[in-house]
C-alpha cells in the first residue's frame, strides 16, 4: 500500500505541475481599454416625439459616422425644396415629400407636450435630433444604420446648447421653446399616434379591476359585449357608454350591463393626456376569456 | 500526505508574489474562502488517496489472477493431489490455492489415523473452504468501498465549495456596486476550481469502483465453482473408501 501512495503522489505532483505550467502561460490577459458606448434608453413615446419636424429646420453638419453611406447629393433634391432655408441633411428615401413640403410650425398643444418631456430628460433629447434625422424618418428599423444610431459623441458638437443652460435664461417663452426644442425635419406632429403597450395594459387592468362578467350561463363565454365610450379629458366619461353591437343570446343583457357597470364604476382612468385624441373615442370590445381595449 | 502538504507549501509559498488578478491555479487557491480551501484540500486529498488505492488493487487483482490461473494449471496437470499440497503448504497463499490448501488440511485432519470414515468429515471440508473464500473476498474488496465513497459524494463537495465561491463573489459584487465581469470574474473561476477538483477525484474513483467491483464479482465465481468441483472430487474419494473398509 505504501507504495501504491507514493505513486499516487508523484502522480498528482506531475498533474499539479503541469496545470501549473499550463495556466500560468495563459493567465496574463492584456488589459483591454474600457470602450464605453453611450446608450440612451428612450419609451416608445419619447422616440416617437423626437421626430417631430420643423420647417426652419437648419441644416446641421453630417455626424462623422454617416458620411460613408452614401454621397449626400442625390437623395435631397426633390425633397427639400421648400421647408429648408439651406440645404438641410439629406434625407432617408422613405419620406414622402409631401409631407416634409407642406410642414409648418407646430400647434401649440403638442409643443407644449413637448417641452415638458423636455424637461424631464433633458440630455436624451437634446441629442435626438441629429442623428434620427438622418437615419430614421418612419418608424422603419433599418439595421445599417444602428451605428448611427448609438454614437451621439460626434454629433454632441454641432448641437447648438445644453438645455440646463437654456433653463437658466431669462429668455422669452417662444425663444426658450425654439432652444430647448432646436428646429428639425420630420412630420408635423410630434405627438405619437398610437398609445405605448404599457398604457393599453394599464387601462386593461384598470377596467378588469371593476368588471365581473356573468357566469355560468350557456355558452356566455363566448359572448362578446361592444362598447362604445368617449372620454373627457381628465379620464371621466363625457356620457354612459353605448351599446356597439347586439346579440339575440339571452345572456347578452347581463354580459352588456356588467360591462357597462364595469366601465362606468372605474372613472377616471388614468391615461396619458397628450394623447388624448388616440383614446378620446373608442369602441372596447369586451370578451370574457380575453378583454382587448382600445 | 506529509509529503504532498509539503509540496504544497512550497508552492503556495512562491505564489504569493503572484498579482491578485491572474488566475492560476496558485492564485486561484490563494484568493478562495478558508471554506473553499478545506474543500479543495479535501478534495485533493481523496483524489490522492483514491488513486493509491487504484494502483493498491490493480496489482491485486493482477495477482490474484495470475495465481489462480497457475493454480489451475497444476491441480488440472493430474499431479497428485498432496504433493501439490506438500508444495502449495511451504508457501502464503491467496484465493484459489488458499481454499485449495484449507481443504486438504482438515481433509488430512479428518483422515490421518483413522480406521473408518467419520462422518461428517465432507460438510466440515465443505465449511472451511467457505469460510476461506469469505475471507478471500474480503481481503479483495478492501477500500473498494472507499471508491464508491469519493465517486459519490466528491462532485458534490466540489459543487459545496462552487456554491460558496459564488455566493462570496455575488458578496463582491454587492460590496462594490459593480457588475463588471472583473468584479465577478475571480470569484467564479475559483469556485469552478472546486468543482474541477471534485469532478477529477471522482471520475476515476467511480470507473475503477466499476472496474474493480466487477473483477471481484468474477473471482467469487471462479472460486465458488473450483470449491464445488473439489467438492465433487472429495466425495467420490470417499464413496471409493467406504467400499474399500
Amino acid at each position: 500500500m505504501r507504495k501504491a501512495i507514493t505513486i499516487s503522489i508523484l502522480f498528482h505532483i506531475a498533474l499539479l505541475t503541469w496545470a501549473l505550467g499550463y495556466f500560468a502561460s495563459s493567465d496574463t490577459p492584456k488589459p483591454v481599454a474600457k470602450i464605453t458606448v453611450p446608450v440612451d434608453i428612450l419609451t416608445p413615446s419619447q422616440f416617437t416625439k423626437i421626430k417631430a419636424g420643423k420647417k426652419e429646420a437648419k441644416k446641421i453638419k453630417k455626424p462623422a459616422v454617416v458620411k460613408k453611406k452614401k454621397p449626400a447629393k442625390k437623395p435631397v433634391k426633390k425633397i427639400v425644396k421648400k421647408p429648408a432655408p439651406k440645404k438641410p441633411v439629406r434625407v432617408a428615401k422613405k419620406v414622402e415629400p409631401k409631407t416634409i413640403a407642406k410642414a409648418k410650425p407646430k400647434p401649440k398643444l403638442v409643443k407644449k407636450k413637448i417641452v415638458k418631456a423636455k424637461k424631464r430628460i433633458p440630455n436624451q433629447v437634446q441629442k435626438k435630433p441629429v442623428p434620427k434625422k438622418v437615419t430614421k424618418r418612419q418608424s422603419e428599423f433599418d439595421p445599417e444604420n444602428i451605428a448611427a444610431l448609438l454614437n451621439k459623441l460626434p454629433d454632441q458638437k454641432p448641437a447648438p446648447k445644453s438645455s440646463y443652460k437654456v433653463k437658466l435664461e431669462p429668455a422669452p417663452r417662444a425663444q426658450r421653446q425654439a432652444r430647448l426644442d432646436p428646429p428639425n425635419y420630420g412630420r408635423r406632429y410630434g405627438a405619437d399616434d398610437t398609445m405605448s403597450a404599457n398604457e393599453i395594459d394599464a387601462f386593461k387592468a384598470q377596467i378588469s379591476q371593476c368588471w365581473r362578467p356573468p357566469t355560468g350561463g350557456l355558452g356566455s363565454r363566448d359572448l362578446n359585449v361592444k362598447l362604445r365610450i368617449k372620454f373627457k379629458l381628465d379620464g371621466t366619461l363625457e356620457k354612459p357608454p353605448e351599446l356597439a353591437n347586439f346579440s339575440g343570446s339571452p345572456f347578452f343583457r347581463p354580459a352588456a350591463e356588467a360591462a357597462k357597470r364595469a366601465v362606468w364604476q372605474c372613472q377616471p382612468y388614468r391615461m396619458p393626456k397628450d394623447k388624448f385624441a388616440t383614446w378620446q373615442d373608442m369602441i372596447l370590445n369586451f370578451d370574457p376569456r380575453d378583454m382587448f381595449g382600445g | 500526505m506529509i509529503i504532498m502538504t509539503g509540496v504544497l507549501n512550497g508552492v503556495l509559498a512562491t505564489a504569493t508574489v503572484a498579482p491578485h488578478s491572474d488566475l492560476s491555479f496558485v492564485a486561484l487557491f490563494l484568493s478562495a474562502h478558508i471554506v473553499v480551501k478545506v474543500v479543495m484540500v479535501g478534495l485533493l486529498a481523496s483524489s490522492v488517496w483514491g488513486w493509491a488505492v487504484i494502483v493498491n488493487k490493480t496489482a491485486t487483482f493482477k495477482n490474484a489472477k495470475k495465481e489462480a490461473d497457475d493454480f489451475e494449471k497444476a491441480f488440472w496437470s493430474g499431479q497428485h493431489l498432496d504433493e501439490l499440497y506438500q508444495v502449495l503448504t511451504q508457501r502464503t497463499n491467496q484465493t484459489l490455492p488458499a481454499v485449495f490448501v484449507a481443504a486438504m488440511r482438515e481433509w488430512k485432519r479428518s483422515i490421518d489415523g483413522a480406521k473408518s470414515l467419520p462422518g461428517g468429515v465432507l460438510m466440515r471440508v465443505q465449511r472451511v473452504m467457505d469460510n476461506t473464500i469469505t475471507s478471500e473476498i474480503d481481503r479483495l474488496e478492501r477500500r473498494l468501498m472507499f471508491l464508491a465513497t469519493v465517486g459519490s459524494t466528491a462532485p458534490f463537495v466540489g459543487l459545496f465549495g462552487t456554491v460558496w465561491g459564488i455566493m462570496s463573489s455575488f458578496q463582491s459584487i454587492a460590496a462594490s456596486n459593480n457588475t463588471s465581469l472583473a468584479v465577478v470574474a475571480p470569484g467564479i473561476a475559483e469556485a469552478l476550481f472546486a468543482t474541477a477538483l471534485g469532478l477529477l477525484a471522482a471520475i476515476p474513483a467511480v470507473i475503477f469502483y466499476n472496474k474493480f467491483s466487477h473483477e471481484v464479482s468474477r473471482h467469487i465465481a471462479r472460486l465458488e465453482s473450483f470449491s464445488n468441483e473439489f467438492m465433487a472430487i472429495l466425495s467420490r474419494q470417499v464413496d471409493v473408501r467406504s467400499e474399500k473398509l
